[in-house]
């Protein structure tokens, strides 16, 4: 392919007056420029330069905004903070290092293969471990507020891109996604420049299809939560999980290597990403920060990678991201040291500084680590896919950061200031528990009104009409797909992934599920306990497809609003405890995670509002035969009903109580030590054939899992209340319905596999409860004896199906 | 013949050839996966390939509408493909390749090789992935269908699938000729509207084959069912088993060996 | 030496084929705040600039962007013929958004053996019979068809 190169005809800039600029001027001239350094940031700059007398390059300041920035350093869970709850004081050093990193070392699981390095957290996969699975899932939420198709076509891309850069690289095998946006349906009086709620949905639903579709990778394990603290700032979780050779987890640099940037040309889309991504949203022109996907490069580039990586033409990779070439040389150098030469590398533009070259981050990007005697073959084989490559400078044993520009000195840094000069600054942090009086309302709704209107609310509802926009079976391994039962329809507790196309063996039964948590309403009474929800969910739903736990892995995501705020700090600091302690709980590391803040904006009366303290854990394990998978929807009458789990009366964030206007409440605990009993024998049970069908309680409680298991696979069921095993002595039907006690799964057992079952599962808490029936009703038998309810599920079903967009 | 060689094109964008290829290779075929670029460079000769397969996928992006831009790409490059038709080798458009091979002229079958038929968006205005139930056309001469019953039930997944052919003399052609090998039908067998008709074709048309029966393109993705652990209800035992796509796939294995 | 100049072909969908997205289309202007939006009609437009021969432009239009049997082309150098009263909304990216369909058009042409093309810009041509006055038809459209932060775009009326 021939076409016109640009050349950039600009010359470097040097700040020549900076070393003597005042404080208020170095904090002007940090705005103006978005650099998004701060007082005690900009000034160590100055110090810099000034010790080394002379005054830097734009392109030298841009480069320690981009490296200093929060989305590259997540500043805020490395620097010390000062914690205060009532009179109780803690001071923390790194949040990161004692909270999740840590309980991760505690764990000591030897099938992480690499944890919180690499651009996706590894975990060995596969018989005899021959394989690895790299698991990433980021947000994409500033851009997605502006541009919602393009912000999601790009996240999407970005994580895909950490993906086949994870080790040597990953063959994506799955995409996942979570949206939490504001109700469609609802009025809300918004700023003039805000997006509507449903066009943000349709957009985001738009970009992940158009460009997850194009890349024929499935998206087969989402979500969708609506709340209308996300109407300024909706929150866009993109994930995708892909599959090496176990031989392909390390890389390497050696000094002497080619830098050699592959993929789309460099362009002025993408200024600024990385420092934009911690700035308020503010109505102001973004036009250079946001972008479309261009999933057709990506897909070249992922084709070439994947073959030079079977070739072993490279020996390290990373993606060209937030903060473009800056950010992905730098931190490939590491502490070797690189010189480029900037002019080499291909523009679609010709009015761009050098610096903007540097920092732009124009997508379908990535830089590798080639061996000189590699170069021709790399090239090839990039060439035949239609990829431009070009060798940009080559790995040197300096300790520096060289850029020249057409024989001009652009950057010379110094990595160790770059990795370690950045001035740490205590934060501080306090929590209040919030004074939520419990009000006590007695419902006068029936329990079938209750039940529908759990069903068809917005958060319980059926997804399919967006699940099915998605192509979740291309690469032909989705055993378990997202919608379950008769006809298709029944809402899976998670998919199972057979990745033949990664492995091309179709004799190897080798798969993986993926689930994740998200319960931000828990979070609004108690976000430490919002974390053990989160991971007890999460766990939960890929336990219900038969996915063996002991080896599963997690992946955090906090999404939370701007941390100078110590009451946000201090939120965020409980549910990363929480973190630690579900960590360490259930014995599950934590592999891969990403922080997202600052999630805040005007609304439209000018006052700064911030989103819900959002945690999302994702968990990913192993399926070893996915012949033994296992489905949500029932199978047959007169088979047994088994409830795994006490019940408590624990109505705090629960979805009966936001639907009956009932405020406060307990949120619900985790029992970890009987839940991991519970989960380890259910899974035994499963392995060995003897679950029919299985199903989490989640929004709604017994009530309304009972009744999604029964429509989906066309059966009834008959639940004794009496029989419901219970924490304490609970005398209210409606608790027992609707409570969301969490770790709890209904399971369907045969009659011939009974006595296997009960012997399988004895000394834990898993208890029959009923019988499934073959008329489509569900009748409950209250705990005097008498029948409380008797309802076909038909309507239910249809409630449950309702249109969320039109 | 023993094995049988397999031609899978690949093509910027293209999405379904290593599924497809393991199938094959399962089959005790010799699948190779050949890019669109080695044609051009005249590196490879479809005739020297018993079945030549287009996999599915979104060719060039789907830019312009689906399957275009590689259709007029097949026609200037991969001529040798009306020789490998008229000698009766088997070929599969699958999904996306049904599109190229529709917007090359190569179905349905004309002796000029314009183009006659075309798709547009769905009824339902969005890309939709799900099972849909068929039946095949007993008068289709295809090679593809031995040992299948009727009713068969396949995936599909396309946002442009709808059918949709020059005049209402050119439906009454393929019926005559035979041409029509699958429609879209409800559970019971119907030809019924959307949903069963996932996308609104005309006639309910699923796949055509050219009059001989050895060019097929179907919407349908036969490489997504060949294993029954791929039907969405194989945990409940209530379904035909017999992965549908993997026989489709077998019998153009089988009719190479002879 | 074929001098350098810019073509503008429109594609548009013929309309015995139905057009699921453009009707799709009239109801989301509706709810966007154009109540009166009785029909629209959406075709594509590509600026294509290059040195290009009259033939070649045909026949790019004819195997490439055009299909023979859903759509009709229309090479604009004739006054376009008017089917009006409408509204005409063109929108197309802002120059410094790559935009995917322009770059894979582009390659593919150079790829099938035609001149390489300098630039290819796409629009999207809205044509809204309504009765709503422009500023409805503007505010509806960038709340439905558009984003400013991306796209620039024009609403002429026809008649």
């Amino acid at each position: 392919m021939t076409e016109k190169i640009e050349n950039s005809t600009f010359s470097v800039q040097v700040l020549s007056d900076f070393n003597s600029l005042g404080v208020k001027e170095l904090k002007n001239l940090s705005a103006q420029n978005l650099w998004s350094l701060n007082e005690k940031e900009i000034l160590a700059v100055q110090m810099y330069f000034r010790s080394l007398k002379r005054n830097p390059t734009r392109a030298e300041i841009e480069t320690v905004a981009q490296s200093w920035s929060e989305h590259c350093r997540h500043k805020t869970f490395k620097s010390p903070i000062r914690y205060q709850e009532g009179s109780r004081t803690v001071l923390i050093k790194n949040l990161f290092e004692e909270t999740i990193a840590r309980a991760t070392r505690q764990t000591k699981k030897p099938w992480c293969l690499s944890v919180f390095k690499d651009n996706a957290g590894i975990i060995s996969f596969g018989n005899k471990g021959k394989w690895a699975l790299a698991f990433k899932v980021e947000t994409h939420n500033h851009p997605c507020a502006i541009e919602p198709k393009g912000g999601a076509e790009t996240g999407l891309g970005g994580v895909i891109r950490d993906v086949l850069a994870a080790g040597l690289g990953a063959k994506p095998v799955l995409s996942t996604d979570i949206f939490c946006v504001a109700p469609p349906d609802k009025k809300l009086s918004l700023p003039s420049k805000a997006l509507s709620p449903e066009r943000i949905l349709r957009g985001l639903i738009a970009g992940v299809r158009d460009y997850g579709n194009r890349m024929g990778i499935p998206t087969a394990a989402g979500g969708l939560y609506f709340d209308e603290g996300y109407a300024l700032n909706p929150l866009v979780f993109v994930g995708s999980v892909g599959v090496l050779p176990a031989t392909a987890v390390k890389k390497e640099i050696r000094p002497g290597d080619l830098i050699v940037v592959a993929g789309g040309l460099t362009g002025k889309d993408g200024l600024h990403g990385a420092t934009f991504s911690s700035a308020n949203l503010n109505g102001e022109d973004h036009s250079t920060a946001v972008q479309i996907g261009h999933p057709l490069n990506e897909k070249r580039v992922m084709e070439a990678l994947l073959a030079a990586r079977d070739q072993k033409l490279y020996r390290s990779v990373t993606d060209c991201g937030a903060g473009g070439l800056s950010s992905a040389v730098t931190e490939m150098a590491d502490i070797v040291g690189a010189r480029l030469h900037l002019e080499k590398e291909i523009l679609k533009a010709s009015d761009m500084e050098p610096w903007e070259i540097w920092v732009s981050e124009s997508q379908e990007r990535m830089v590798f680590a080639v061996p000189p005697s590699n170069l021709k073959a790399f090239e090839k084989i990039f060439a035949d896919e239609g990829v431009k490559t070009r060798m940009i400078g080559e790995f040197v044993k300096t300790g520096r950061i060289e850029v020249l520009w057409n024989g001009q000195t652009l950057i010379n840094l110094s990595l160790k200031f770059l990795n370690n000069g950045i001035p740490v600054e205590e934060k501080k942090a306090v929590y209040i528990s919030p004074k939520i009086a419990e009000s006590r309302v007695f419902p006068k709704k029936s329990l079938s009104e209750q039940l529908r209107d759990i069903l068809s609310h917005l958060n319980v509802c059926s997804r399919e009409w967006l699940i099915r926009q998605y192509d979740h079976e291309v690469q032909g391994g989705t055993v378990i797909k997202p919608l379950q039962g008769t006809r298709h329809d029944g809402p899976g507790d998670a998919s199972v992934i057979w990745p033949q196309a990664a492995t091309k063996d179709i004799s190897d039964l080798f798969g993986f599920a993926v689930g994740h948590g998200l319960n931000p309403s828990s979070g609004k009474i108690d976000p430490y306990q919002m974390a053990w929800l989160c991971a007890d969910e999460a766990l939960r739903n890929i336990l219900c497809v038969g996915a063996d736990i002991s080896r599963a892995a997690f992946l955090d995501n906090f999404c939370w609003g701007n941390p100078e705020n110590p009451q946000v700090l201090g939120s965020l600091v409980k549910a990363a405890w929480g973190c630690r302690d579900a960590s360490l709980g259930f014995q599950v590391p934590f592999i891969s995670g990403k922080d997202s803040l600052y999630n805040e904006s005007k609304d439209a009366s000018g006052k700064m509002v911030s989103v819900p303290g959002t945690l999302l854990i994702s968990a990913i394990a192993p399926v070893p035969n996915i012949e033994k998978a296992v489905t949500m929807d029932m199978k047959g009458p007169g088979n047994s009903l088994y409830i795994v789990g006490q019940t408590g009366e624990e109505m705090g964030g629960s979805l009966y109580n936001e639907l009956n206007g009932i405020a406060g409440g307990v949120v619900p605990r985790v029992d970890v030590r009987c839940v991991r009993r519970n989960f380890a024998a259910v899974y035994q049970a499963m392995s060995k054939g003897l679950v029919a069908s299985a199903h989490d309680l989640s929004e709604g409680g017994l009530l309304a899992a009972i009744t999604e298991m029964a429509f989906s696979g066309e059966f009834g069921a008959m639940i004794d209340l009496d029989a419901v095993p219970k924490q304490k002595p609970i005398y209210s039907s409606e608790v027992l319905l609707f409570s969301e006690t969490p770790s709890r799964i209904l399971l369907e057992v045969k009659p011939e596999h009974e006595a296997a079952f009960v012997k399988c599962v004895k000394g834990s808490c898993v208890k029959r409860v009923g019988t499934s029936i073959a008329n489509p009703i569900i009748k409950i038998i209250g705990l005097d004896g008498l029948v409380l309810f008797e309802e076909s599920t038909a309507p239910f079903k249809a409630a449950w199906q309702r249109t969320v967009l039109p | 013949m023993k094995s049988p060689k397999v031609l899978i094109l690949s093509a910027p964008g293209t999405n379904c050839a290593i599924e497809t290829s393991n199938a094959f290779a399962e089959l005790g075929a010799r699948p190779d996966i050949v890019p669109l670029r080695l044609f051009k460079e005249k590196r490879v000769r479809l005739l020297d390939y018993d079945i030549f397969i287009l996999p599915g996928g979104f060719s060039y992006g789907d830019e312009v509408s689906a399957g275009k831009i590689l259709a007029a790409q097949v026609k200037l490059h991969i001529t040798d493909i009306k020789n490998f038709i008229r000698m009766g080798r088997p070929v599969i458009g699958i999904c996306n390749g049904f599109q190229v091979l529709v917007k090359a002229g190569i179905l349905p079958f004309s002796p000029s090789c314009e183009q006659s038929a075309s798709f547009v968006a769905n009824d339902s205005g969005r890309f939709e992935d799900r099972w849909v139930h068929l039946r095949i056309n007993t008068q289709n001469p295809s090679l593809f269908f031995k040992g299948l019953p009727e009713m068969i039930e396949l995936p599909v997944a396309h946002g442009e699938g709808k059918l949709v052919l020059r005049s209402p003399k050119q439906l009454e052609d393929l019926k005559r000729n035979r041409s029509i090998a699958m429609q879209y039908v409800s559970d019971d067998g119907k030809i019924a509207p959307y949903p069963a008709n996932p996308n609104g074709s005309v006639f309910n048309i699923a796949a055509l084959t050219n009059p001989d029966g050895n060019c097929l393109g179907m919407m349908p993705h036969p490489e997504r069912y060949t294993k029954i652990h791929h039907h969405p209800n194989w945990t409940r035992q209530t379904f035909q088993k017999q992965a549908f796509g993997m026989a489709i796939l077998k019998n153009a294995v089988d009719y190479c060996r002879g | 030496m074929i001098a350098v100049s810019t073509h503008k072909i429109e594609v548009s969908p013929k309309s015995e084929y139905g057009d699921a997205e453009s009707s799709s289309l009239a109801v989301v202007l509706k709810s966007s705040g154009a109540p009166s939006v009785t029909k629209v009609r959406k075709s594509r437009l590509y600026e294509i600039r290059g040195s290009f021969t009259a033939t070649h432009i045909n026949r790019l239009s004819r195997d490439l962007l055009c299909d023979p049997i859903t759509e009709d082309f229309r090479v604009l150098s004739q006054p376009p013929s008017t089917q009006g009263p409408f509204w005409k909304v063109e929108v197309r990216l802002k120059p410094t958004v790559l935009d995917p369909e322009a770059d894979t058009i582009k390659n593919a042409l150079i790829e099938m053996g035609f001149p390489p093309p300098d630039f290819i810009r796409i629009a999207s041509v809205y044509k809204i019979e309504s009765k709503c006055g422009k500023p409805q038809i503007e505010s509806s459209a960038v709340r439905s068809l558009l984003n400013p932060i991306i796209h620039l775009y024009s609403i002429t009326a026809c008649s």
